[in-house]
């Protein structure tokens, strides 16, 4: 129970830094925290069902692995985050060399006056 | 005032947010057992792969995996593109910012570090069909290792892995993430070349081939990919025009 409390503070202190935060390096930040608490939500709760990683021809029993199913598609998941960060960063830095700034409020009124 | 303002909005929708939240979180449901045992009984001899998590990406969801490395070279190709639209022409260095970037201690640690961590990649990617490990987190490390060298600035090293080289007479990341790809577009339709089903495992282990041949060459393929591509998008961001 503990660990799940401690997972929805993370995902919500991303979600805070995604919405009251006016710097767009900050933001992308803000969306990883809260992917990564997603991820780890899903590797902690297949965590809970065994204590020994799923390898058939190791010395564990079948009923003492932990999940492999969240594994799997948690490394899906990662892979799709890594590919937004790369893009968000990469469109924010083409921003930055045109506009000469991070802070959304004064990029959205240059982006106005033009 | 403005900023302010901002703070108490984010904190209403933090708690908002936290009361929609909160009933998926506090119920303590027990997690089902049911697919972890019959991966426990099956996943090997339907796959080939004892590690039941390569078994899992490789073997029951490999459409997945394939549709996953699609979206990493579209995210790749727009990032590159992208950064290569900007020009070469360098951003006003700030007044009073340090030029000196790199340290010697850095230049001597990354230079060292590399070929143990492009080793431990290949490790990762070779093992991983029986130990924890795989195609991904292999190529990630191989990454880690590249970006090394360019940090330690062994020139002689990465020049041959210049990413602005597209002639055929050079390794090039560009060239080993193409290669690397069709390769896997190749082991996706070896199983129907052999009789059985798309993205099946073609080797089942009868005929002389261990069953993990097909698992390790997709992890090897797919290591290089990740590898090649992460590492490609990282040095065009290191550039020193982008500095």
């Amino acid at each position: 129970m503990i660990e799940r409390i401690l997972l929805l503070l993370l995902f919500l202190a991303g979600f805070y830094g995604l919405i009251a935060r006016r710097n767009l390096i900050k933001k992308v930040y803000a969306l990883s925290i809260m992917n990564m608490a997603v991820l780890l939500l899903f590797i902690v709760e297949g965590g809970g069902l065994g204590s020994q990683m799923p390898i058939v021809d190791s010395a564990g029993e079948g009923q003492h692995y932990v999940d492999p199913l969240p594994q799997a598609l948690m490394l899906t998941a990662i892979v799709v985050g890594v590919c937004i960060s790369i893009v968000a960063l990469t469109l924010i830095y083409r921003l930055y060399r045109v506009h000469k700034t991070l802070d959304c409020e004064e990029l959205r009124e240059r982006i106005h006056h033009e | 005032m403005n900023m302010k303002k901002e703070t108490l909005w984010g904190a209403v929708c933090v708690l908002l947010t936290a009361l929609a939240l909160l009933p998926l979180v506090l119920p303590s449901h027990p997690w089902p057992a049911l697919v972890r045992d019959t991966l426990a009984i099956r996943g090997y001899d339907d796959t080939g792969a004892p590690n039941l998590v390569a078994a899992m990406y490789l073997g029951y969801r490999a459409y997945d995996t394939l549709g996953e490395l699609v979206v990493l070279l579209a995210a790749l190709t727009a990032a590159i593109g992208l950064i290569r639209k900007t020009g070469a022409a360098p951003l006003p260095r700030e007044e009073g910012a340090s030029k000196k970037t790199h340290t010697e201690i850095i230049n001597v640690t990354a230079g060292k570090l590399s070929p143990m961590v492009l080793l431990f990649g290949w490790y990762l990617m070779f093992y991983g069909y029986q130990s924890p490990g795989g195609g991904f987190q292999g190529g990630v490390v191989l990454a880690s290792g590249i970006i090394f060298i360019a940090l330690g600035r062994r020139e002689e090293w990465v020049g041959r892995l210049n990413v602005r080289r597209y002639d055929a007479s050079s390794i090039s990341l560009g060239w080993i993430e193409a290669v690397s790809f069709l390769m896997i577009l190749l082991l996706c339709i070896a199983g129907p070349l052999r009789g059985f089903s798309i993205l099946e495992n073609p080797f089942p282990g009868k005929e002389g081939f261990h069953p993990a041949f097909y698992i390790t060459g997709f992890n090897i393929c797919i290591g290089l990919k990740v590898g090649s591509g992460i590492a490609m998008a990282c040095l065009f961001m290191m550039e020193k025009s982008n500095d």
